[in-house]
């Protein structure tokens, strides 16, 4: 299962300078111009909120305001209602991580011509992306997911990562092309798309940043409340902080163990980082 | 007040009606941090249509969008909305029930 998007601000790009992900079985073109040189890069943390934690090969420590990152295997964990904003060196971009999300640095370079290729992975959660246009062709930002890697350039837009790799995205500013299974779709700005593991990208749909949940079925049967309802299937779906799997028609179920106040917190998150909460009383 | 947007209709039937906005939930949705759904202690007087259908839950969706599927003691029903007071709750209760739908209104603490 190979997924390969390309978001691009205006007009179809090439694919180059990906070498770090051969290993994913995407055939990538070799160009001399794209090898890489050594240059001091980084990932500048310029805002947090709550717990942060720095990833380093395998330690851990409390992120603080102004830490760098530049090598690859670092990166920002946030926890539960935690937040953190990125600066990338030279302030073409900057990435806003929501909660429960995971970030690690995949490559940081620059070649000859002077472009920056940056590579970075989220796992899952929420982030969202503005990139300055680039004004070097061979500037990249790639963003990869387990379902496939985004090529931004000068762009805003957001992802919302489920734990299964169905991604949700949504584009604010440019335009997006997403490429999966064989088939592409442009995402204009205003729009959006779904991408489920295994199969291609959806046709674009007219954005909606919306975080409903609508509620269809509580359940209660003695310590346990079955709960069934739907929302935007490009959206993240948190109960108690913790990522519950959305269906691609958008539906869910979930059975969870009623809280002693029998109240459950839920949140949805949409790819922009627009959230909503909601309390579930169960009967 | 006049008429708000939606239809409904009941099983079985072809025509479709109108729902009226002075029949409205007095379910409060809450502020724009946090929105209350599924049951309201504080509204304990629920109007009721027994049973378990999707197709109906669907339709009355289109005027009482907190509607739900859940169950008590003799079993599934689709809570339509709850009220504060028994007063409060039997005109909507009424008015699904001269709509042809078995509602009633319970009292669910």
């Amino acid at each position: 299962m190979t997924i390969q998007w390309l978001l691009i601000a205006g007009r179809r790009q090439s694919v180059v300078g990906l070498g770090l992900l051969l290993g994913l079985g995407l055939a990538l073109p070799s160009i001399a111009q794209s090898l890489p040189v050594r240059v001091d890069r980084w990932l500048e943390v310029e805002s947090l909120d709550g717990s942060v934690q720095f990833l380093r090969q395998q330690q851990v420590s409390p992120a603080r305001l102004g830490l760098r990152l530049s090598r690859v295997g670092e990166g920002l964990q946030t926890r539960r209602r935690s937040s953190a904003r990125l600066a990338l060196d030279t302030q073409i971009g900057f990435v806003n991580l929501a909660e429960n999300t995971s970030l690690r640095i995949e490559g940081l370079q620059t070649v000859p011509s002077g472009g920056r290729i940056t590579q970075l992975y989220i796992e899952q959660g929420q982030a969202r992306l503005q990139t300055r246009p680039f004004t070097d062709p061979s500037t990249r930002f790639d963003l990869r997911t387990p379902a496939g890697i985004t090529s931004i350039r000068g762009t805003v837009f957001g992802v919302a990562v489920q734990a299964s790799g169905q991604t949700g995205v949504a584009a604010e500013v440019g335009a997006v092309e997403v490429s999966a299974q064989g088939k592409s779709v442009m995402v204009n700005a205003g729009f959006q798309s779904l991408v489920v593991p295994g199969e291609p990208p959806t046709d674009p749909q007219p954005l909606t940043d919306d975080p409903s949940l609508d509620l269809r079925e509580l359940l209660p049967d003695g310590d346990l409340v079955q709960i069934v309802g739907r929302t935007d299937p490009i959206n993240l779906l948190l109960v108690d902080e913790q990522q519950q799997p959305v269906a691609a028609n958008g539906e869910f179920s979930l059975e969870l163990p009623v809280p002693l106040e029998r109240r459950i917190r839920a949140t949805v998150v949409t790819p922009l980082g627009s959230r909503q909460t909601y309390e579930i009383q169960v009967p | 007040m006049g008429i708000v947007f939606g239809v409904l209709a009941t099983p079985g039937r072809t025509d479709s009606l109108e729902c009226l906005d002075e029949l409205a939930s007095a379910d409060a949705t809450g502020d724009q941090e946090l929105i209350y759904l599924g049951h309201r202690p504080n509204n304990p007087y629920v109007v009721a249509v027994p049973g378990r259908d999707h197709a109906l839950l669907e339709t009355l969706k289109g005027c009482y969008p907190m509607a739900f599927i859940t169950t008590f003691r003799l079993g599934a029903y689709i809570q339509v909305a709850a009220y504060e007071s028994h007063r409060s709750a039997k005109p909507l209760a009424d008015w699904l029930r001269s709509q042809q739908m078995d509602a009633r209104v319970i009292y669910r603490p």
